[in-house]
Order: structure tokens, then sequence, then C-alpha cells
């Protein structure tokens, strides 16, 4: 069998969960026997050759050119059949055609690979909620209001230069080409459910996770003297959706003699990237917690257990829905449990008791309080240590995926 | 000449005098009165009056009987002058008119023996007889008059009118003499007279329609009563009555800046006269204002070239109703004035031109289709994209006649961009009909049935996209089945799912007596679900299937209404007066995101000045029988 795993990016370049669950895929399926994947990424032009859209990167694993608006997701790349996409696909002959995200790459190209490999199936991953929000796929109004399901009108008041029609167009003209899908993956029930409810029928979505490379659980640090497991690591983007600010608003209201008890180290990059104004909150709170926390800067995927090996807790601040974030998995491989906002992927992923403990999404003073009960109670650790879930392993996760091919080919016998 | 009058001296002006005094011309309109024409050049103003001189001794003979010029007003003893300009003086002397002192005059005095003279009284008393010839024959003093008529003509005239009854003969005359000599007096009119007894009258555009006559546009403020009569005068002399065409129009601009210097002047101050006179380039025209008591204000006409075509000449004659809303009420009565013969016109002149039509083809040509499928473009053109997205995976589509019409030449790179890219990807075939110009919605779609190949014709619109497919199929077995159906057309709803078409029927508006309507019924009510198809009085033009042959036998749509409005009705009651019927077809559905089509435009008042013109085009049409009165039919009950 022969697949070809389209990513809008490619984890060579760009290292966000998406494009890595889509890359141990890729990886997972070429180990299998009689089976050969091909790896899409989408590369931007400046790592591009000059006058073809496709480079190699290694065996079966290329770099094509791709771009599309966010508005209306439309492609603003070749479409035809002589294109250099449609082309490589002609070649491949493959008998799956797995879109780990369309974002980037241009919804068209859904029917392009129909058109042009007509017995090929089309499985699409969901990842957050682009076809459904405009506001970069996070179902978080434009005034900072959780949002849960969209409509035209709504979706107008968010973005007032944008009709209502508009919206309503956007939304059918996504629908044309899901249509086109013969099976949807989703890494979580929430962002299932969400896509239900826009209207996809419910047995097209299946949902499997993110897979990861197999890996063992990393020691825990010693402890000196009375020291608690006081640790804390966040990993990932500092952007306002991460909510970094909001960890960060925690462990400022912790009492002076808890906070001395108390560690946060932040592992992640972009926020040079971010507003003034959010750039300027973030720093303020830096200087209000010297001592407290400490910023690390970016880090690759690769040192995720050694530094994970530092710390004792996993914190994550995103206030919008998240969908499956690859960190909770990551803690989870690693062995360490996860202080996790108690909405959407999240609160699916880290259930109170089990991998973690929740706080109020958003908020602030529960997740002060959450810190300070973890300085109160030193054995709540070990037992949820004890307790942690298991990893979805690549190996695993890809029979899955095997299996729904193997189901979708059968569909036509 | 030099002579004695008692004891003051009677002198011959000479040239260092710079005096000039003449009389012109002198006639005795009745028995015993005098009327002269003449003109005064005293830039020293060296004259201190005149005298009626009847000695023939040359002796003064009565104080009482001079007149001074200066203080001359009609309150002396009946006697009666008018001042006026002499724009040939002044060019004879080399020497600059004053407005406020004329050098003409007309003086009318009614009591003059038959031996006076007239002197003129310099300082000193030195006098100056002035001598004359008096004519009394009528023919005599015509053509007398004929040679001072074009700058006196019109003193004469009042002058006349004010002392002599109706009916005189001499007055009959000089009336005729007065249109005789138009062609000469037209270029000394202005296009404003501002007269402190009786009106300012103000002309501000006249345009031209050819064969379809003048429209005269400008404002008035009458002092006492309006005009008893108001008439368009040809070089040729021939005059059209147009006293009942007037209309008037709010002119908030007008009052707005005269309402201080005229007190009581109304809003409603404006005008519009369509004049029906077959225009030739270059000629002029007057138009005369006459008042009760005989006074007459002659204006001059000047149409004005046409610097764009019918429809914009059109908007434009429309964009001259200043608050169109307020005037509302008595618009279909505006229209009927002639104001709406005269749009109708301009806006033919463009229909009769003959386009250069390009036709492009995209994927293979659909030739033995049997459904075209006609979309006019204008303003945006994305929409192809998304409509071409729903018909992709229709098979109903694998053989349709596309046809984009391009009635917008600002979106015509942009369009075939986007069908360039896109058309391949969608697979359906389609042609693109573009001509260089925008026709409106009926000219748009009569110029794709025009190269439509197939039996059937579906007039969409191109914000319509469809609910589901095989919709064409249901609406062609519809209009194949359903009792004498003419057309049909689709449930059409609101993205939200309200109703926005489910049937077009007649209204009419108390705000707009006249006006027969349009209405869509339910529109953004909940649909019932009932796919039952049922007949109604008209259907829109947004999405509607038709045969072709009986689409070519109404002729198309009416591309007489600007812009667009009504030839969607239009043609459905010209269907009717086939015989035939309209259905709506709600098993098949389809979108309509109406108002995204066109661009918003943010002249309100003209956009609705141009539907309610056609509202009474459309009027006028059921008026002549031309198409069935939807108010007639039971379905519309």
């Amino acid at each position: 069998m022969k697949s070809v795993i389209i990513s809008h990016a490619h984890p060579v370049f760009s290292k966000g969960g998406g494009e890595l669950a889509a890359y141990y895929l890729w990886q997972g399926l070429n180990a299998k026997e009689q089976h050969q994947s091909w790896f899409l990424g989408r590369g931007g032009p400046e790592v591009m050759h000059a006058f073809t859209s496709l480079a190699v990167i290694a065996e079966r694993d290329y770099l094509f050119a791709g771009n599309a608006t966010i508005p209306d997701l439309t492609a603003t790349t070749e479409l035809d059949d002589e294109s250099d996409f449609a082309q490589l696909l002609i070649s491949i002959q493959p008998d799956v055609v797995h879109f780990h995200h369309y974002v980037h790459v241009g919804i068209e190209s859904i029917r392009l690979v129909k058109k042009v490999c007509p017995n090929a199936k089309i499985v699409v991953t969901l990842h957050e909620y682009i076809a459904i929000c405009m506001n970069n796929g996070q179902m978080v109004k434009t005034d900072n209001r959780l949002c849960l399901r969209s409509s035209p009108r709504e979706c107008h008041l968010c973005f007032p230069h944008q009709s209502p029609e508009n919206f309503f167009l956007r939304e059918q003209y996504t629908k044309s080409f899901f249509r086109l899908v013969d099976q949807f993956v989703s890494p979580s029930e929430f962002l299932r459910d969400r896509y239900v409810a826009w209207g996809i029928e419910a047995e097209k979505i299946q949902v499997i996770e993110n897979g990861l490379p197999a890996g063992d659980r990393v020691t825990l640090r010693p402890l000196h003297g009375d020291e608690i497991r006081g640790r804390f690591g966040y990993f990932g983007q500092i952007n306002p959706y991460k909510g970094v600010d909001v960890i960060l608003e925690a462990f400022a209201r912790l009492p002076k003699k808890v906070r001395k008890m108390v560690t946060l180290d932040i592992f992640g990059s972009a926020l040079e990237n971010q507003t003034p104004e959010f750039q300027e909150k973030i720093h303020n709170l830096l200087d209000k917690l010297k001592g407290t926390v400490r910023l690390h800067g970016p880090y690759e995927p690769e040192e995720m257990g050694s530094l994970l090996g530092e710390v004792d807790w996993m914190v994550m601040g995103s206030i919008w829905w998240e969908n499956s974030p690859l960190v909770i998995q990551e803690a989870y491989k690693f062995g360490r449990p996860i202080i996790a906002p108690d909405i959407g992927g999240m609160a699916e992923k880290v259930k109170p008791g089990l991998g973690g403990l929740n706080y109020r999404a958003r908020d602030s003073v529960s997740l002060a309080s959450v810190l300070q009960r973890i300085v109160d109670e030193p054995d709540l650790f070990n037992s949820l240590h004890e307790t942690l879930p298991d990893y979805p392993e690549i190996s695993e996760i890809t029979e899955k995926h095997l299996a729904l091919y193997k189901e979708l080919d059968m569909g036509d016998a | 000449m030099m002579s004695e009058v008692g004891s003051s001296q009677v002198v011959s002006l000479t040239d260092s005098d710079d005096l000039r005094f003449y009389i012109d011309f002198a006639f005795s309109p009745a028995t015993g009165s005098l009327m002269l024409l003449g003109w005064l050049y005293d830039p020293q103003n060296k004259v201190r009056g005149f005298s009626l001189l009847q000695d023939k001794t040359k002796k003064i003979k009565a104080r009482e009987k001079k007149y001074d010029v200066s203080s001359l007003t009609e309150s002396h003893d009946g006697v009666r002058l008018s001042r006026i300009s002499r724009l040939d003086v002044a060019s004879a002397l080399s020497v600059t008119e004053s407005v406020q002192k004329p050098f003409g005059f007309v003086l009318y005095l009614p009591q003059v023996p038959a031996d006076t003279e007239i002197a003129l009284e310099l300082s000193a008393n030195k006098y100056v007889i002035v001598p004359f010839k008096k004519y009394a024959n009528n023919e005599a003093i015509i053509e007398g008059l004929k040679k001072y008529w074009v700058h006196s003509g019109d003193a004469v005239l009042s002058m006349l009118e004010s002392v002599l009854d109706k009916g005189q003969p001499l007055l009959d005359a000089c009336h005729d003499l007065n249109v005789r000599m138009l062609p000469q007096r037209i270029s000394t009119l202005t296009t404003t007279i501002n007269d402190e007894d009786y009106a300012a009258i103000n002309v501000d555009h006249v345009y031209s329609l050819g064969a379809g006559g003048l429209l005269v546009f400008g404002w008035k403020h009458y002092r006492k009563a309006g005009p008893k009569s108001i008439t368009v005068y040809e070089c040729s002399g021939s005059a059209v009555d147009v006293t009942s065409a007037l209309s008037t129009i709010i002119r908030e601009d007008v009052w707005q800046n005269l309402d201080t210097d005229m007190p009581g002047m109304s809003k409603e101050c404006g005008y519009v006269i369509p004049v029906p006179i077959t225009h030739t380039p270059g000629a002029e025209y007057a138009i005369r204002f006459a008042f009760a008591g005989g006074k007459d204000f002659y204006l001059k006409l000047k149409p004005e070239k046409m610097a764009v075509d019918g429809v914009e000449l059109a908007k434009q004659i429309l964009a001259m109703f200043y608050m169109p809303q307020s005037i509302l009420y008595k618009l279909y009565n505006t229209f009927d004035s002639g104001v709406g013969a005269c749009i109708d016109y301009l806006s033919q002149e463009q229909r009769e031109q003959e386009l250069p039509v390009d036709i492009e083809q995209y994927g293979e040509p659909a030739s033995n289709a049997a459904v075209s499928v006609v979309v006019p473009l204008y303003g945006r053109f994305d929409f192809v994209r998304h409509q071409l997205a729903q018909f992709a995976d229709d098979p109903d589509f694998s053989s349709v006649d596309l046809i984009y019409v391009i009635d917008d030449p600002s979106i015509y790179d942009q369009t075939r961009q986007l069908v360039t890219k896109y058309q391949s990807l969608f697979g359906v075939s389609l042609r693109l009909v573009s001509y260089g110009c925008n026709l409106g919605f009926a000219g748009a779609s009569n110029m794709g049935a025009k190269v439509a190949y197939a039996d059937y014709v579906v007039m969409l619109n191109s914000d319509v996209i469809p609910q589901h497919t095989g919709w064409l199929s249901t609406m062609r077995t519809a209009l194949d089945t359903l009792p004498q159906a003419g057309a049909v057309a689709p449930l059409l709803q609101f993205y939200d799912g309200s109703i926005q078409h489910a049937g077009m029927y007649p209204k009419r508006s108390p705000a707009l007596p006249g006006f027969l309507l349009n209405t869509h019924r339910k529109m953004g009510q909940a649909w019932d679900g009932d796919t039952s198809s049922y007949e109604v009085p008209m259907l829109t033009a947004a999405c509607v299937m038709m045969r072709k042959s009986e689409f070519d036998q109404v002729g198309g749509f009416d591309e007489g209404y600007i812009v667009g409005d009504f030839e969607d009705s239009d043609l459905c009651l010209a269907l009717r007066k086939l015989g035939k019927k309209m259905w709506l077809v709600p098993d098949a559905q389809l979108w309509h995101l109406e108002r995204q089509s066109q661009k918003l435009t943010s002249e309100v008042g003209q956009r609705q000045l141009i539907t309610l013109f056609n509202g009474w085009r459309y009027m006028k049409k059921i008026e002549r029988g031309e198409l069935v009165d939807p108010t007639s039919l039971e379905v519309s009950a």
C-alpha cells in the first residue's frame, strides 16, 4: 500500500505539534513492511527552488510550495493537472492521500487529489478549528470570549468587515471539498464534536490520538533536604493563546513564603513576534518573579525528555480549547503530571486525579490555588505520578491508521 | 441749428459736448400718445431733464411739462420709461455701458399734442431740440420697430401690453414681430431673470435628447401669481406650450442660498420641463414665462452637449431631483408629465448600439447541452469560484451550457484570471462573454441568452448557490410537466434558511401612489418544508428557467429599465401574455446571498429614483396592455 502524508509544514523547519504528528506517522508507516509512504511538507519560498514547486529532503520526503489565504483557505498556487504537486501524485499513484492539515496548502488541493488520483482515498486529520473559525481556528471570539459554535452572523460580529454572507460562502466552499473526503481523523473527542456540530457526519470522523516515538520515563530528580516537588515547566510557544501570562500571574499571586518553595521554567519561543503590549506584560511579570521564573528560550523535540527530567510538573496555560496538544502526551511519555486548564481537548486528556490537576481556564486565581495545594499536599504528586496514563506510541497509532486505510480500501472492493 | 427759446438758448450738440441723445424711432400707439425709442450718452451728467415744447415760437410753455431724466417714473402723468441696455451704442462709441445707467430707453407719453417737439435741457438754460418723425400707420410702425426690436422689443411690448387693450391690431402685430424676431433675439437672452414684481427664474441645465426633445431644469420663485403660460420658441418662431409640462421639484440647495434674499421662497422651487421639440445640434431656444398683466420674461435655452451615454445622462437627470424621498407622493405624476418619456428615450439610445461581443470557451464545449445557464457578473467576480465549487459534483452540470456574462469591464481581467485558475479543477465547462461595457442586468442576460445553445435557459444570479445537486433536472421536469408552465423558479433562501423568494406578487404602496411594485411574499419567514409546486403571479430572475424559444418570442428581458428592476416581473407578465403560467418549485432549493452581488452605492436616493422610474415605465406598459396586469390574476389574491 502506498500513502502520501501531506503536512502544512515540514518539521525540519517548523516544530509545531501538527507537523510533528504527521512526520511521526510517516516514519511509522515506512517502518511497516509492504507499506510505502511519502511525506510532503509545505515549505515557504525561502526554502524552495526557483522554478519548481518541489524539492527533495530525503527518500520519499519532499518539500512542496504551497500558499493559501486564511480567510477563505483558497490556494494561491497552481491547481491544474500539470502542476508539480499533481504530477508528483500521479507519479506516486497512492492508495491513500492523507492531509495532515490543509491550511497554508489550499483547500482546493483536496479536489486536485481527487481529480488526478481518482481511486485514492482521501483522509484528513483535523487539527484546530480553522474551517469553522476565521480567528486562526481558535474558536475564541475576537473580544477574547470562548466560542462554542459558529454562525455567519456571529462570525460577522467578530469580523465586521466581512459580511455574514462571506462567512456562509466560506463554510459552503470548505464543505464542498470536505464532501470529497473519505475519512476524517480527529485527535480528540472534543474537536470531533465541534466538527459534527458544524455539519460533518459523525461516522465520518474517527478519533485517533497523535502518536509519539517510543521512549522511556525519565527518573524523578532527587530532592534536597525538605524540598518539595515544586518545580514546574512550561513547554510551547509564548503567545496570548497559550496563556503563559495566566501562569505567570498565578505565580505572582502566591504568597512570598510559598513562592520561595516553587520555580517555573519556561521553554518556548516566539515572544519577540507578539504585540508590544503582550511583550511588555510578560516582561513586567518576569521582573516581578525574579528568582522564581526562568526563561530558557526555544527547545528541540529531542530535548523534551531531559528538560522534563529537570522539573516535577508540566503546567499549561492555553486560553483556547486546544485539540490534542502533543506536550500532554510528551509529559505522559516521560512521566510527569500536568496542570491543565479545564476546557476542550486539555480537559479530555488531563482529568482531575488522572494525569494531573485542572484549574479554571483563563483564571490565574484558580491556578494559584492549585499551586498552593501542591505545596500544602506533598503526597499529591506521588499519587498522580504513580497513576499517569499511557502515551500513544507511534507504532500503535500507525496500526490504527493502517487499519483505517485498509478499511477504506476495502470499501471499494 | 441755434434758435432762441424765450430767454433761453437752443443749441445744437457738437462733438465737444461729450453728450449724445438720439431718438431712433417714434410712433403713436394710440391717438394722442407717443412712444419713443432712443438712447442717451451723458457721462458728465449734463442733462437735467427734457421738456415737451408745443410752442411754434419755441417758448418754454409749462414748467410742469418738464421731466427730470434721473427721477422719471411711471407715476408722472402716466408716463412710462424703461431703461434698456444698448450694447450697439456702447460698441459704436467705444465706451462701456454700466448696468445702473444703461444707454437705451423706451419712453411712453400718454398725452402729446400733434405739434409737440422734444427738447433736452442742459445746464444754464440751454436747450437742445431733438427732431424726430412720428409714425402712426401700423405697418410703418412695425417696419420701423423691427430695426430696434432685438434690444428694445421686450420693453416696447411690455409697455404696449400695459397701455393698449387686448386685441388691438398694433399689439397683435408686435407680438407677431416679437416671435419673428426671436432668431435674432435669442442670443441676447440670458438664462436668469430677477424681476422685483414678478419673479426670479433660472435655467440651470438644458439637456438635448435629440428626437426625444429637450429637458429643462432650473428653479423659479414667483413673487405674485405664477405665469399664466409658459412657451418655448424655436428659431423658426414655432412655439410649444409647456405650461402644464412643468413639474416642481425640491431644491434644498437653492432654497438655502436664496431664502433670505427671497422671502417666502419655497423649497419646492426647482422645476423640470420636458419640451417635445426635435433638437438639431447647435440650435438655441427661448422660453417665455408670461404673467398676467402682460409681463413676459424670455430666457435662453442652450442645450448642453451629451458628454455621456444615454443611460448615464438619464441617471444624471434623475440625480437632478433633490430630496427625492420628499416628493415620492407625486413622482408618478412627474414622470407622467413627460419627464419619464424623456428618460425612457435616453435609455433607449444605448440599446440600439451594436456591441462587439467576445466569447471565450473554457473546457470542452457543451454544445449539445439541454440547458443553458446564464450568469451576469457585476462588481463581485469571486462568486464564480463558489458557484463552480458547488456545480462541480452535480451530474447535471456534466453537460450544461454555462455562460458567465461580464457586465463590468473593471472585473474582466480578474474574472478571466479566476476562471483560468479554477475551471479545470472544478471541471465544469463554461464560456465567458464580454463586450467591454455595462449593460445592466437585462442587457447582460439577453447577451448571454443570445449565445446560448440549449432549448432551456436558466437566468441565474451570481450570488445564488445551490443547496443540493439535481436542481436543474428538478426545474426542467417541472417546466415540462406543470400546466401551461412558462417559467419555473426554485425556493430561494437566505443563508440562515429564511425565505428570500417563494413567489413574487404585485403590491401597491400608499406612499407611492400610481406605482405598482413587486413583493416577495413570505420573505424572511421560515419555510414550512412543503415541496409541492404552486402557481404564483411572477418569479424573480435571480434563478428562473424558461424555454429559450419563448424567452426569444417575448424579446427577452426588456432593456429599457435602467440598471435593473422590474425586468423579471416584466418578463413574467410578457410570458403570461402568451398564456403561460409561472410556477414556484420548492423541490429545488438554492441559497440567495442577496445584497452581495452588487456594490452598495452611497447614492441611495438616486438608486431609489431609478427604481421608481423603472416602476413608472413598468406601469405604463401594463396600462398599454403590453403586459398582463398582475393585479387581475387570481393567484395574486
